[in-house]
């Protein structure tokens, strides 16, 4: 039995070393900013210029190179801009008054406004743009 | 920061006294004490907030200071009365006393090893708490659930409390905005005092994470025997995942520290017969229904737990009532959130009787359903060497029986929760391999802490003699 218990013991021991790895990272690593960071930074001067309380549309890379959608990175570029942009609903859409732009370069925003007939309203640098849906109910 | 770090001490202080003032007989340790109150006084937080918010906006913060500090004093004159009313009668009876301890034999388990054990214990607590502190300073804004549900959530109620509407839109389904409100509303919160920082969010989840440890052993020390207590710890804090879903942020380690909470009032009301256990459990349980929608699942469970343990309903309708009066007020909060501001769930507005019938004929999706619940229970812990066959194996092997009704209960419900999620799962509209594969180990994860109870808890230690028959109680030294 003691041996039994000392197995066990032992089980739990080695189960504790995963705890270790955030430490050793944490120690190895300075903490970078992550793409949260990042994207409130981006995403900040655009919040300031939207009006208050306005349900706003979503347009990215694939609805210019025809991508996918609903890939991952795409999702999650689209989740950070919501995050960012709370409490404005966005919605992945581009039938709305105000719809963000949140394209990888300038290239693919003018492109993007060319081929959904979009008018920029402003230019933030970086991929990031401010459109208006001559649709938008 | 320093406002929030006042109203978050404020806030657990309300919770331990809160239940202090339950425990009549002033029999519970401090540090069981301290593990539920830190969890009560956030849940009650969050609940008071959140009615609050709905009535106040903006103002709703000089008013949750108020009504903090309200309680604080109020449950301290109780308390200072309840103090004298004891030291006047004199019939305070410690529940670590020996009288009310089970005797344990220590001929395995000597003082030697105990203090080892203690030790132990202590070590993974620092080294898990370290931890928590490492991943969460490398990753401040965690993983994207957190991100994409319950912090947009905060976000909305900090940054619009006027327009709380806007947080209940359907047409942000995917941040699934019928989940109850209890994380977002305590962390939205926190981002209102601390210029949108995420150490509140942290501090919540790091509180959550090591309370429920600090539960497991304080209860099951109170209520068993330290090394029963000590196991338990042991045996959650060498859950791999435990220490990184913390972390996470989510709402499944919060919704475990609630369901254990609610078990652990119910196994102390089972050994001092103060109903006001019961209405603490009723608190705990409701609580756990404000955090997830699992926790609506719990409740229900709860009482047929009970009574498969029992065998009778609750020893009467005075016990079920003292559970129900205190699950009510929150109860309410919730059925009015479900009802004027959350939109359906996806799980239950996606089932028509045909649909669900045929989902749940459907031998195919059994099978998957069966396979995941077989393999996950094993594996769900990011184990390096799962400990589950061990456990299990140690059980047996100690002659364990479920003879505490606590521990029966527990049992029960774990079970009862477990077949829930099954058939959960066997009716989602969801692609059903990928929701079994994104949310199965979260929900074991919810379970585990309860299960360790239980399982721990019956654990006949008495067995594990090796050379004296005679029972030695713990904290008698071997000579």
């Amino acid at each position: 039995m003691r041996v039994y218990i000392l197995i066990m013991f032992l089980v739990l021991l080695v189960n504790s070393v995963s705890l270790l790895s955030p430490i050793f990272e944490c120690l190895r690593k300075t903490p970078t900013d992550d793409e949260v960071v990042v994207s409130e930074r981006k995403l900040q001067s655009l919040r300031q210029v939207l009006p208050p309380l306005v349900a706003i549309g979503y347009i990215a890379d694939a609805e210019v190179t025809k991508g996918n959608l609903f890939s991952l990175d795409s999702c999650r570029r689209f989740y950070l801009v919501q995050y960012a942009l709370a409490p404005h609903i966005v919605v992945h859409d581009i039938k709305a008054h105000f719809v963000v732009g949140n394209f990888s370069s300038s290239q693919n925003a003018r492109e993007a406004a060319r081929i959904y007939n979009l008018q920029v309203i402003k230019d933030f640098g970086d991929g990031l743009v401010l459109l208006s849906s001559p649709e938008a109910p | 920061m320093i406002a929030f770090s006042l109203l978050f001490v404020l806030m657990i202080a309300v919770g331990i006294l809160a239940v202090r003032a339950c425990d009549v007989r002033s029999s519970m340790p401090i540090w069981l004490s301290i593990c539920l109150g830190s969890g009560l006084g956030i849940g009650l937080a969050s609940s008071f907030y959140f009615l609050l918010l709905n009535v106040f906006h903006r103002q709703a913060i000089p008013a949750v200071w108020v009504l903090e500090s309200t309680s604080l004093l109020a449950l301290l004159v109780v308390h200072k009365r309840a103090a004298l009313s004891i030291a006047g009668v004199g019939t305070s009876a410690n529940l670590t006393g020996g009288d009310t301890k089970e005797p344990i034999d220590t001929n395995i388990f000597s003082p030697r090893i105990i203090s080892w054990l203690k030790i132990g214990f202590c070590g993974l607590f620092v080294l898990a708490a370290l931890s928590f502190a490492a991943r969460s300073w490398m990753h401040p804004h965690s993983d994207w659930d957190a991100l994409m549900i319950w912090n947009v959530h905060a976000r909305f109620l900090e940054r619009a409390p006027e327009h709380l509407q806007n947080n209940f839109s359907p047409l942000i389904f995917w941040t699934h905005p019928d989940y109850p409100q209890l994380i977002p509303a305590i962390v939205s919160l926190g981002l209102s005092l601390s210029h949108e920082s995420q150490l509140p969010a942290i501090s919540i989840a790091f509180v959550f994470t090591m309370a429920t440890a600090g539960l497991l052993v304080t209860s099951l020390s109170s209520t068993k025997s330290i090394v029963h207590g000590l196991l338990a710890g042991i045996i959650l804090l060498t859950t791999p995942f435990w220490v990184h879903c913390g972390t996470m942020q989510y709402g499944d380690v919060p919704i475990a520290f609630f369901f254990l909470a609610t078990l652990v009032c119910c196994a102390l009301f089972d050994k001092e017969r103060q109903l006001r256990f019961l209405v603490l459990a009723g608190i705990f349980a409701s609580l756990a229904a404000w955090t997830k929608n699992e926790g609506l699942l719990f409740v229900l469970c709860l009482p047929v737990a009970n009574m498969l343990a029992e065998r009778r309903i609750w020893g009467g309708l005075k016990p079920l009532s003292a559970v129900f009066l205190g699950a009510l007020p929150v109860i309410l909060l919730i059925i009015w959130f479900k009802l004027a501001l959350a939109p359906p769930n996806d799980i239950v507005s996606g089932q028509g009787v045909g649909t669900t019938t045929s989902r749940l004929l459907n031998i195919s999706r059994l099978i998957i359903v069966g396979e995941y619940f077989v393999i996950k229970p094993v594996t769900f812990g990011d184990w390096i060497a799962s400990p589950i066959p061990f456990l299990a194996f140690f059980w047996f092997l100690s002659g364990s029986k479920l003879k505490d009704l606590g521990c029966r209960r527990a049992l029960f419900t774990v079970i009862l929760m477990t077949l829930g999620y099954a058939l959960t799962f066997l009716v989602t509209p969801a692609e059903i391999q990928q929701h079994l594969n994104t949310a199965l180990t979260r929900l074991l994860l919810q379970l585990w802490p309860s299960f360790i109870f239980a399982l721990v808890g019956s654990m006949s230690l008495n067995n594990l003699s090796v050379s004296s028959k005679t029972p030695v109680t713990v904290g008698q030294s071997e000579s």
